[in-house]
């Protein structure tokens, strides 16, 4: 598979009445997609990741390239034996009863596909290389101490791509 | 047999509280082992008495260029082979990494069904049987577990060669704090390309070899010998109460033309590998020739065999162990045996006793995919050790309709490579190597009028670098697809209901 980008070329400019649907391979894509478009109105924007399978014909669908399923923060611990516990995502931090901030994603990835977790504004970076083509469950975590009071945010980005922006409080 | 227990039953298990071998141990095996190979590779073709002077300087003492005619008389062509570069033996060893789950067992679908059949398109210096296997595995109607090919001569029950041990290290290494699963992982890794007990004996040998060499303390080599005796004693297939072992030992008696069943012949066997290690303490004093030629390790009918060449390298191990350096050395250039396999199970086995100190700059820095390697070595450990880590793969079966859909995809790809509707510097993305980026083209006449062969270097992201080969007929007619095969294969594979399918 060489990677392809598929594109309609038309004079001028294309009403956005005339788009029925933008499609989007997971929830956290669709999010970033409503993040960056702002409060304007737009189509429906729609997760089907199977528009984007190899041979789709097929129901056994295969991805060639690295997306991000899911990515929550929470204060609740995280490490290999509960990657699997559900968790419900959190965007609000208190100082007094939080120590330390975790990340978990979900991601799909290709052989050497890298995954970076970057929080802002400090710009901490923690970076992580997936083995082979599989699903894989990254974490990772930071000290309250080392953020500042108010808007954070937290980028995942796999190779150069960000896949989501995630803006949290810290009171 | 009191003394024998069940394939997999529980034996020796730290259960993780023991020390763990240090990284450097993991990684110096994974690159011993890849250095072995490619200093040997050249001096496999040299013959006991070579009849011309090779074109590199012999005996060998680090990485040479040479040149490696690939094919016969209609389809060969000569493949330049530069300083460092290994062979089918790591190959084979990588996609074995790739085929660990996060607690280190070995996936045999994901090896059989997806690894397997693609390294048939990179692949050098491969064996004919494991290519047979590799390709008979995309039949929709083979198993991993019941791969009974047969091709002309070859005949999955007699293959018997070195292909399953030479890609056994990863197995060993992530198990090697867990002696049943080692063992099981071990048969279930030789049976999907081999099965003759010679191969399946020789690829446990090698794992029980290399653990003992990561963790004992004492090599001295009498004790060496009498745990590798010990370990072969405990294997007992009849007892066993894995339905997949059950069927496949039934599946092998079945198609035995000759009332053999696969029990007397392991049993045989067995006692072959006795006689083996039995004999290494009496051999020490001779020279290494002598062992070699007494296990058939220099015998042009028998040099190939998993049990002769694992055996050969024990016995280089046990010899001179603390010289690494040197007893490599005498391994590759001992001509007229399989030098690259017996350099790869040899380097292994120093690696996990020395680490990386064993090894020279020199030899570490020119090795292919250095960095890739080391990256492997540090994985295994990670797998093995359950160290402390910021993810893990999920628990989600291979598909196998998932893995024919992506070879399908990839086929695509591969089309368009050999066609040149990708140049130099052009991107692809391979189901199991990911994302790499084309960073040479050679076009090679053949003899067969209209046709060439194309090879294609392709480096990707991951570290791993290979060059992907075909036979092109007018630059239309791509040899070595699985276009055939993938058709057939997919035939009965369910169908979405969508009408804007692709």
């Amino acid at each position: 598979m060489r990677p392809v980008q598929a594109e309609v070329l038309v004079p001028d400019q294309l009403s956005l009445e005339y788009v029925e649907n933008v499609f989007f391979v997971s929830e956290e894509s669709r999010a970033e997609g409503e993040r960056l478009w702002g409060n304007r109105d737009h189509p429906p924007f729609v997760v089907d990741p199977s528009i984007f399978a190899d041979f789709s014909v097929y129901q056994a669908a295969t991805y060639n390239f690295p997306f991000l399923v899911s990515v929550i923060l929470t204060d609740e611990h995280v490490e290999r034996g509960n990657v699997q516990t559900p968790r419900h995502h959190k965007s609000q931090f208190r100082r007094i009863n939080t120590r330390t901030i975790h990340v978990l994603a979900q991601v799909h990835a290709l052989t050497g596909t890298k995954g970076r977790i970057i929080w802002l504004p400090t710009h901490e970076t923690s970076s992580t290389i997936f083995a082979k083509p599989s699903r894989y469950y990254h974490w990772s975590s930071i000290s309250i101490d080392r953020l500042p009071d108010g808007q954070c945010a937290l980028e995942y980005r796999l190779g150069e791509v960000r896949w989501r922006t995630l803006h949290f409080e810290v009171i | 047999m009191n003394d024998q227990s069940d394939l997999f039953a529980s034996r020796t298990s730290t259960n993780g509280n023991a020390t763990v071998p240090s990284v450097e141990r993991f990684q110096g095996a994974i690159v011993f082992s890849a250095i072995g190979d490619a200093l040997g590779w050249p001096t496999e073709f040299l013959g006991r008495q070579p009849r011309r002077n090779p074109s590199f300087e012999y005996p060998v003492k680090s990485f040479v260029r040479w040149t490696k005619l690939v094919g016969g008389r209609w389809w060969g062509y000569r493949d330049e082979i530069s300083p460092g570069q290994y062979s089918d033996d790591t190959q084979l060893a990588i996609a074995v990494v790739r085929s660990l789950s996060a607690t280190g067992e070995f996936q045999p679908d994901r090896f059989a069904y997806l690894e397997l059949p693609l390294w048939l398109q990179y692949e050098r210096g491969g064996g004919k049987s494991i290519k047979t296997a590799a390709r008979s595995l995309l039949r929709r109607q083979a198993d991993w577990f019941s791969n009974f090919y047969k091709l002309g001569d070859l005949d999955y029950r007699n293959a018997g060669a070195n292909g399953a041990a030479m890609r056994n290290l990863p197995i060993a290494l992530s198990s090697y704090w867990d002696e049943s699963r080692m063992v099981r992982d071990s048969f279930f890794n030789s049976i999907i390309t081999h099965g003759h007990p010679r191969a399946i004996l020789g690829s446990m040998l090698l794992g029980h070899a290399v653990r003992f060499a990561l963790t004992e303390k004492d090599s001295a080599p009498d004790k060496f010998i009498d745990c590798l005796r010990n370990s072969i004693d405990a294997y007992y297939f009849n007892g066993t109460d894995d339905v997949r072992i059950k069927n496949w030992i039934r599946d092998w008696d079945k198609a035995s033309n000759n009332g053999r069943t696969f029990a007397s012949l392991f049993q045989e066997t067995r006692q072959e590998a006795h006689k083996y290690l039995t004999a290494i303490p009496e051999y020490l004093s001779s020279p290494t020739e002598d062992y070699y030629d007494f296990v058939g390790a220099t015998n042009p009918s028998t040099k190939g065999s998993g049990l002769s060449t694992v055996c050969a390298a024990i016995f280089q191990f046990a010899k001179r162990s603390e010289e690494p350096v040197e007893c490599l050395l005498e391994a590759i250039n001992l001509l007229g045996s399989d030098t690259d396999t017996i350099g790869a199970f040899l380097g292994g086995l120093l690696g996990a006793r020395h680490g990386l100190d064993a090894i020279p700059d020199n030899l570490l820095e020119e090795i292919q995919d250095r960095e890739y390697l080391l990256g492997l070595g540090r994985l295994i450990r990670r797998l093995s050790s359950k160290e402390v880590s910021d993810q893990v793969e999920s628990d989600e079966p291979l598909q196998r309709d998932s893995a024919l859909v992506s070879i399908l995809a990839w086929e695509v790809g591969l089309h368009e490579m050999f066609w040149d509707a990708i140049t130099v510097g052009g991107k692809v993305i391979h189901p199991t190597l990911g994302q790499g980026t084309i960073t040479q083209k050679q076009v090679k006449d053949i003899a067969r009028e209209g046709y060439v062969a194309k090879l294609i270097n392709i480096l990707f992201d991951c570290g791993q670098t290979c060059v992907f080969h075909s036979r092109v007929e007018n630059e239309t007619r791509v040899f070595g697809s699985f276009g055939k095969e993938l058709v057939d294969a997919l035939k009965d594979v369910p169908l979405t209901d969508k009408p804007n399918s692709k």
